[in-house]
């Protein structure tokens, strides 16, 4: 079944074409909604919301765009929203204690492991993700569908609705301030390099 | 070797790190756990009913009513005591035209005749 097809089917509400795009979707929605939220249960929560929304708009694809890059665009703005959610609740939490002993933890999650990264690279990569972490939102998002999704400028454009050069721009100072992060944290964690 | 160029083959190892690495696999059965919260989410009315049936709103919701009604009868027992003082006063003023020992300044009976 082609793109158009499925469309289609999915707009006549037929259960099968939508379990289709479940099967043919669900590895690169839970992928980049992984990179973004660095919690496998957090990303599965946003892969969910991201279908949903699919299924509920899919009136309002007008098709000037891939499919896939809709898709992209759905799941970058929802892991978004997650990691805002849980910022909120954490500072809530935060002044509830302050007003006495709060029996909901809040875990400090330890270091992201993401699945895909081959195990000689497991401890880089998890102080890569800690680093992605702290960059501003836009950068994070480009930087993510990058790496962990191997989309090219163009297509990162394309999602994020920016031109190219936007594109290579936050690229650059994502790197920038990937480095400088890196920098600082080999100076505290090694004072006498200094 | 010196320490910043120690630093930057680090720091360039790490910013490399993620390069040539998989997709993660989305998790097993998560087209049937997808379906379950689907069928939840359309019963209950959407985002806006869950919106509606959240405790944090439930709970706004019953503090204004216990404060409205807390405030109504605050002000309904503020205007009775204000309006068991007018009968006080009104009760004096009676007593004061009519005085207990039934001699009233209207009708004197032993005055004599003009």
């Amino acid at each position: 079944m082609n793109e158009l097809d499925l469309i289609q089917q999915l707009r006549a509400g037929d259960e099968g074409a939508f379990k289709l795009l479940v099967a043919n979707y669900q590895d690169l929605v839970y992928n980049t909604a992984l990179g973004i939220v660095q919690n496998s249960e957090d990303a599965e929560d946003v892969a969910q919301e991201v279908f949903i929304q699919v299924y509920r708009s899919i009136d309002q694809f007008k098709g000037d765009a891939r499919l896939s890059t809709w898709i992209y665009r759905i799941t970058t703005t929802k892991a978004l929203d997650h990691i805002r959610s849980r910022k909120r609740k954490k500072r809530f939490a935060f002044i509830t204690s302050l007003f006495g002993p709060n029996d909901e933890l809040v875990h400090e999650p330890v270091d992201f492991q993401h699945p895909g990264v081959t195990l000689d690279r497991k401890e880089q990569a998890a102080l890569l993700f800690r680093m992605i972490e702290q960059l501003p939102e836009n950068q994070k998002v480009a930087f993510t569908l990058h790496k962990t999704e191997e989309l090219s400028y163009q297509e990162i454009a394309d999602v994020m609705q920016l031109s190219v050069s936007a594109v290579e721009s936050l690229l650059f100072r994502a790197r920038q301030n990937l480095r400088r992060l890196l920098e600082k944290y080999y100076q505290q964690s090694n004072p006498q390099d200094k | 070797m010196s320490i910043d160029s120690n630093n930057d083959s680090r720091i360039d190892t790490v910013l490399n790190s993620l390069d040539g690495m998989q997709r993660a696999k989305a998790p097993d059965f998560l087209y049937t756990r997808l379906q379950g919260r689907m069928e939840r989410e359309f019963d209950q009315g959407g985002p806006i009913g869950r919106w509606l049936t959240r405790p944090v709103l439930a709970l706004t919701i019953a503090a204004i009513i216990l404060i409205a009604n807390a405030t109504t009868v605050l002000k309904m027992w503020k205007q009775n005591t204000a309006s068991s003082n007018i009968n006080t006063e009104s009760g004096q003023v009676v007593a004061a035209e009519y005085p207990a020992g039934g001699v009233y300044p209207v009708y004197n009976e032993n005055s004599p005749e003009p």
